[in-house]
């Protein structure tokens, strides 16, 4: 990862944040009066009913109201302004009924659409019982907000994520799946630094063939629990980068999930995904990897089963070249690996030893840990009442590196083997994932 | 995870001076017009900028008064970055764009003289840029 511009850059960020997005607050709302004259509900159907355009629906609806969509295809991209707190934007039945495409789409402004539901700056907004597939964009994206709820939600090959929250404090993601998405199908980031803060609920969750299933860069207070994460390049991967604000990644959870077989070798000529360029400039992203820890501070990771992936059950790394970006006091402690699954994955834990304060802890007598040069104790320390040292092995470093720095032969060194059957999951180990 | 600068490539997208000159329009405006009138047909100057992961090329653009800049944002990008002022000169208006990822462009005329600071506000740390406008 190239950080050379970033300390030319300081003085310029640092004015920049005198001017950060302020969110609702910037926006004017409408007067009482104003908004106690337009309708409370609304309903949008293709033919037939007063809106065809859930646009129009979603302008002449007021702030706190409902817009209710029939099943049927939209042809359509929805922005929801700063001005409309608490909107709900629901499907009448379930999302895979009600889909909004984005293949042709305009926006308003005449321009591509860009996402399926766009929340710019509103709090509180509530997306429930939709499908949008193929915008150039993002399935449903909310951005500098206190809040919202996505449920029930299908995001299908739109090119970057599935659900995206940008910026935001507190919300919550359930009950939706993501698929083939060239980055994330969840995606939470750049969550501002509380005090008390607000924690964001990730649960009941599927993502499967994306390049990742979750990424949450510099995301902090987010909770990962009760949700699957298989085939995709890696399973669930919290960040920290410079692009965004409010480094690091850190205080969340992820626990009681299932994370498997993400084998998903999206580099091939013939995959249906295009992964969007690797943010870890010069080096790419692991594929075979179930959770990969980059750069967090006290993330906890435990109650999961991980088994069936490739190359890593666990990887923790940090960024060298920048220094927020190191792995300090995160928690790996009871999960099931891949023995206890009945189906290993290549190691189970892998860590090149940065940072500090990293520990592990009651993952099963079976669990395999990668050696490097340094000892085991060094790398993989146990759990204890002092936060144990680390410290970072040169050969482990060398041979990630080595690891990131190929694409589709990232491959060739998996350990492959057939896997324990689970009802209605087909492994692609590799394969196209059509 | 969000895509980096590629300052390596920032070169390779170089703005294109787009508009046409007050001689091609003086060239055919009809006789006896006003010097008024000719100057009221001149057509702007235009500036493209390109927004991609995750830059702006170029990253300095200094401009006349009265010019039209278009941010374009590639087919194929994927990323969202819009475009939001930081600093403007006193008396000049702030702007921002809606965030756009691919195949979309968005304009704006810089008319009043000074230097803009701008930035996207997805990768605010590392994604800005300098309008530098002069006096025509």
């Amino acid at each position: 990862m190239t950080r050379a511009r970033t300390s030319a850059l300081v003085a310029v960020a640092g004015a920049l944040l005198a001017v950060a997005p302020a969110g609702a607050a910037a926006q004017a709302a409408p007067s009482a009066s104003a908004s106690a004259k337009k309708p409370e509900t609304v309903t949008v159907c293709r033919r037939g009913c007063a809106f065809s355009s859930i646009q129009k629906a979603v302008n002449r609806v007021r702030k706190g109201g409902t817009v209710r969509i029939r099943p049927g295809t939209y042809v359509q991209g929805v922005v929801v302004p700063a001005s409309k707190d608490g909107l709900t934007i629901t499907g009448t039945t379930a999302a895979r009924r009600v889909v909004l495409q984005g293949r042709g789409a305009k926006g308003a402004d005449g321009q591509p659409a860009q996402n399926g539901v766009f929340v710019d700056g509103a709090d509180r907004v509530t997306i429930r019982n939709l499908t949008a597939r193929n915008y150039p964009a993002n399935g449903f994206f909310v951005r500098n907000c206190d809040g919202y709820t996505m449920r029930g939600l299908v995001a299908a090959f739109n090119r970057a994520y599935g659900l995206y929250a940008f910026n935001c404090v507190g919300g919550r993601m359930t009950r939706s799946r993501g698929f083939g998405h060239g980055d994330s199908a969840f995606y939470v980031g750049q969550t501002p630094v509380q005090a008390n803060p607000k924690r964001t609920r990730l649960d009941h969750l599927i993502a499967d063939r994306n390049v990742l299933g979750y990424s949450g860069t510099n995301s902090k207070y987010v909770d990962i629990t009760d949700s699957e994460f298989f085939n995709n390049g890696a399973g669930v991967v919290p960040n920290t980068l410079n692009s965004e604000r409010f480094a690091p990644s850190e205080q969340g959870t992820i626990t009681g999930n299932r994370i498997y077989w993400n084998n998903f070798n999206y580099f091939k000529a013939d995959s249906p995904v295009e992964p969007l360029p690797a943010a870890t400039e010069g080096f790419n992203y692991p594929t075979g990897a179930g959770v990969v820890l980059f750069g967090t501070t006290g993330w906890k990771v435990s109650g999961n089963d991980i088994f069936g992936n490739f190359k890593f059950g666990v990887l923790t790394v940090s960024d060298p070249t920048y220094a927020p970006a190191t792995t300090i006091d995160n928690d790996l402690t009871g999960n099931r690996m891949g023995a206890a699954n009945g189906d290993v994955n290549a190691v189970d834990f892998f860590s090149e030893g940065s940072g500090r304060g990293n520990c592990y802890a009651d993952n099963g007598v079976d669990a395999t840990f990668d050696l490097g040069a340094a000892p085991a104790t060094q790398l993989y320390p146990a759990c204890a009442a002092t936060r144990p040292a680390n410290g970072v092995d040169s050969a482990q470093l060398a041979e990630l590196a080595q690891y990131l720095l190929q694409k589709e032969t990232q491959e060739d060194s998996w350990v492959k083997h057939a896997h324990k059957a689970i009802p209605g999951r087909t492994p692609i180990d590799g394969q196209t994932g059509a | 995870m969000r895509a980096p600068i590629r300052a390596g490539l920032a070169a390779v997208a170089a703005a294109a001076l787009l508009g046409g000159g007050l001689t091609a329009v003086a060239a055919s405006a009809p006789a006896g017009r006003t010097a008024h009138a000719v100057a009221a047909k001149k057509k702007p100057r235009q500036r493209t900028v390109d927004v991609s992961d995750n830059f702006f090329a170029p990253a300095r653009l200094t401009v006349r008064a009265g010019t039209k800049v278009t941010w374009k944002w590639p087919v194929d990008v994927g990323d969202s970055h819009d475009v939001k002022t930081a600093k403007v000169p006193r008396g000049a208006k702030r702007f921002a764009s809606p965030p756009y990822a691919a195949g979309a462009k968005w304009s704006r005329t810089f008319t009043k003289p000074g230097r803009y600071r701008l930035y996207c506000t997805f990768h605010e740390t590392e994604m800005t840029m300098t309008v530098t406008v002069r006096k025509r």
